[in-house]
């Protein structure tokens, strides 16, 4: 805990424990790696495939790396050659790490295959990523098709039951594949913007952030505090409106209709303030590199400051509605408990991970954006299960509120514009990685750049651990809580979406 | 605006029925004990005895010196940040329960700097012992309090109380209750609410004048009283948290008015405690060393759980 508060208290210190850790993976593991990057926050290893059960091994059990959790297993194509890109990172030390592993395009399938059971013997959530047909036909008895509802509408579930317990679960993302992720190939970097906001529908300004924060970060651009106040502004906007949508979807199963539609009515008055703003709620397109689309108006701050009072009001009315209800509150006591070692485990981030009692928070870890110059809490649970985790969403809507009006009485006056035109730049062949807290959790992208075009993006979404540990919490709950736990875990379609 | 001054007139409608309830409950009940009638009760002029007593008070004397008037504003100030439900709290911070400690401290303090203001030096030792020694009982408290904030991870006092949903924070610190409890027995016994005519603050008053500053300082001791009893039940045992289909504002009544009926029978049936040294003994002896043990067994089952992942 003294580790993790130093670190967010002088930022300095993280690119020391980096260059520490740097050397520590050259001592250990020089003949395993064949070559370490730096990437602004995070490492980049390029691994064998013969020497992975090695690196695995010693970054799982050394106690100088102490990696616990894996986040996310992507296959992408670069040029004619196939890679997987392993995330691990540690929630302790609070540090990731990426793993690529190069294999060959004709025998991609048993490769990956082969790859995945060897993180799996060290990372349980890597047995998810492998091909499960065999798993579900064999041990399901009932089968749940995706639904209306949404944040549910991208998996089927195959279950395994005992009278009207879950005994087993398997979820198969089948129904969320796309023909290709091959989409940014033929576009310039700025038109690439746009079409990112599909992978977290719910609140499109991370996505972008993200991947404008990376070129920035290759850049080495510095960025003008006044656009960074705009973009911290969106963020916590579209923060408060996932957390309320997050509510809406909980009211929605629980059967609370009328709390359903006042929060309805709540979200539409935070999108409305987006849209005032960026002229769009799902796809902002708002986010450049080195700044924003455009300066934001007085008109547009003395909107948000005339509907902010009357947004907290109402949430806090929502929340006495909700949660002062014995039989609601009963309802979601007990249901869908994550332990924190689990959720550790699973590489779960973000609001799940933190009501399972564990304090982190990318926007105080790594002083994401300017939010160190902010007064704000993270709000943390206790036991892990649905109600802290309604609690924390709501916890969080009142920090969101209190951020944006710090927001707005400090912000800059200073600003400059000028225009950079993106296609003109060539960048040599490189990588880069950047991580935003999402309200979901971390969202991270990792590009590969040559000239003025994006050679690969891999998107890794914090729903993808959430969905995958659900198999875990599902077990030996009841079946008629099984739209409730999924409900409270707070899955984007978005984030799940593959090739 | 409105909204605010909603909330401080629910507030000042609270205490105002709660001193009322308080007060009267104080003198019949001690009364009983004492093998004495108390407040005729079929009488009317039992039930309107606490507010005839503010009356008494205004009728004798009008002044009223600058300290007195900082306990009286303390005295509401305190209960500015202190959540009574989930949604009555006037300024609402997500660092309540260090704010609460402070104006606690605050309002000791003032106490003391009011009770110091007398020409006579044998009052002004006798004052600034009392004071002294209920100083020192703060010490536990502030121990205990760190205690909680290492469990519940949180310095909210409205947090503290969401996450007690589960088990009530008695389960985890069942020490700390113990310590927290006496040491507001103890408090209660020096500030001397119980006992007839005696006023821990207001010595110099009962000598050198009565009236309004006298009613202040018994306004300032019930408010500090009901605000250890408040921070009692929000910290240990579930603050308004429902129980089955009750209230939980019903609840935090109830466990406020069970608790304060047991320290005032508690402090009858305990001997009256004037001896100073008795007191310190009490506090540095057993009260400060137990709550550093709930520290350090506190600490230590984090460590293992949280760093060691043992228990």
């Amino acid at each position: 805990m003294a580790k993790e508060n130093y670190n967010s208290i002088y930022s300095s210190h993280r690119y020391v424990f980096i260059e520490r850790f740097e050397k520590n993976l050259e001592y250990y593991l020089k003949d395993q790696i064949k070559r370490i990057y730096k990437l602004k926050q995070e490492i980049l290893c390029i691994v064998y495939k013969d020497n992975l059960y090695d690196v695995l091994k010693e970054l799982k059990n050394n106690s100088e790396f102490n990696i616990q959790s894996l986040k996310d297993i992507s296959r992408y194509k670069s040029g004619d050659k196939v890679y997987v890109l392993i995330s691990l990172y540690s929630a302790v030390s609070n540090f990731s790490i990426l793993l690529k592993v190069s294999i060959s395009p004709q025998d991609l399938e048993d490769e990956y295959d082969e790859i995945v059971k060897l993180t799996a013997d060290f990372y349980r959530a890597a047995g998810f990523y492998r091909d499960r047909t065999d798993l579900k036909l064999k041990y399901s008895d009932a089968t749940v098709f995706s639904q209306n509802l949404d944040g549910m509408d991208c998996f089927d579930i195959y279950l395994s039951t005992c009278e009207d317990k879950i005994k087993n679960a398997y979820i198969d993302t089948g129904i969320c594949r796309t023909v290709s992720d091959n989409f940014y190939h033929d576009l310039n970097i700025i038109s690439v913007i746009p079409y990112i906001s599909r992978f977290d529908y719910r609140a499109g300004i991370f996505p972008e952030l993200a991947l404008c924060t990376s070129f920035e970060d290759l850049m080495q651009m510095k960025i003008p505090r006044r656009s960074q106040y705009i973009r911290m502004l969106l963020c916590e906007l579209y923060r408060i409106s996932n957390h309320i949508y997050f509510i809406v979807n909980i009211s929605k199963v629980l059967g609370c209709d009328v709390i359903y539609n006042l929060a309805l009515t709540e979200k539409e008055r935070a999108l409305r303030i987006i849209e005032f703003i960026t002229g769009s709620r799902i796809v902002p397109n708002f986010i450049r590199v080195g700044g924003v689309r455009k300066n934001i108006s007085e008109e547009d701050t003395n909107i948000v400051i005339s509907n902010l009072p009357v947004l907290y009001k109402n949430i806090v009315k929502i929340e006495k509605m909700l949660l002062g209800n014995t039989v609601i509150a009963g309802k979601l006591k007990d249901i869908g408990v994550i332990n924190r070692e689990s959720a550790l485990e699973f590489g779960l981030t973000g609001p799940n991970l933190r009501a399972s009692g564990v304090r982190y928070d990318l926007r105080k870890n790594r002083n994401l954006l300017m939010y160190k110059k902010f007064s704000f809490i993270t709000p943390i649970g206790k036991f892990g299960d649905c109600l802290s985790r309604v609690f924390i969403r709501f916890q969080e809507i009142y920090q969101s509120i209190s951020i944006i009006r710090q927001i707005l009485g400090e912000m800059p006056e200073d600003s400059f514009k000028r225009i950079i035109s993106m296609p003109s730049f060539e960048f040599p062949f490189s990588a880069m990685t950047s991580s935003i807290e999402c309200p979901h959790g971390d969202f991270k992208v990792f590009i590969e750049v040559k000239e003025n075009k994006l050679l690969s993006l891999v998107i890794m979404g914090p729903s993808k651990n959430s969905l995958f540990l659900s198999e875990e919490v599902l077990r030996d709950n009841k079946l008629e809580d099984l739209n409730l736990i999924l409900a409270s875990l707070d899955i984007s379609s978005g984030e799940i979406m593959h090739s | 605006m409105v909204n605010t001054l909603k909330e401080i007139a629910y507030l000042c409608l609270i205490f105002g029925i709660n001193l009322y309830i308080c007060s009267y409950l104080n003198n019949k009940l001690i009364a009983r004990i004492e093998l004495r009638r108390g407040y005729v009760t079929p009488r009317i002029r039992g039930f309107t005895y606490p507010v005839l007593k503010l009356f008494k008070y205004l009728s004798k004397d009008y002044k009223l010196n600058i300290w007195e008037f900082f306990i009286f504003l303390f005295s509401f100030l305190i209960w500015s940040i202190i959540p009574i439900t989930a949604t009555l709290v006037i300024v609402d911070i997500d660092f309540s329960l260090i704010a609460a400690a402070f104006f606690y401290i605050m309002l000791l303090l003032l106490n003391f700097i009011c009770a110091s203001r007398t020409s006579y030096n044998f009052i002004f030792s006798q004052v600034a012992k009392k004071v002294g020694v209920l100083l020192t009982f703060v010490i536990p408290v502030l121990i205990n309090i760190v205690s909680v904030i290492l469990i519940n991870k949180t310095l909210s006092l409205k947090a503290i109380v969401n996450f007690q949903y589960h088990f009530w924070n008695i389960v985890y610190q069942p020490l700390g209750f113990l310590i927290f409890f006496i040491s507001i027995l103890l408090q209660l016994k020096l500030m001397g609410i119980s006992k007839r005519n005696t006023f821990l603050f207001t010595e110099n008053i009962d000598k050198e004048g009565r009236g309004m500053g006298r009613a202040i300082s018994r306004f300032s001791s019930y408010m500090i009283l009901f605000f250890l009893i408040v921070i009692l039940i929000i910290l240990y045992i579930g603050g308004w948290q429902n129980i089955y289909f009750i209230r939980g504002e019903i609840i935090f009544a109830l466990k406020f008015y069970v608790i304060f009926i047991v320290l005032l029978l508690l402090d009858k049936a305990t001997p009256g405690l004037d001896s100073y040294k008795y007191l310190i003994g009490i506090n540095w002896r057993f009260l400060v060393p137990i709550s550093i043990v709930n520290l350090i067994l506190t600490i230590a089952f984090l460590v293992l759980r949280n760093i060691y992942s043992f228990i």
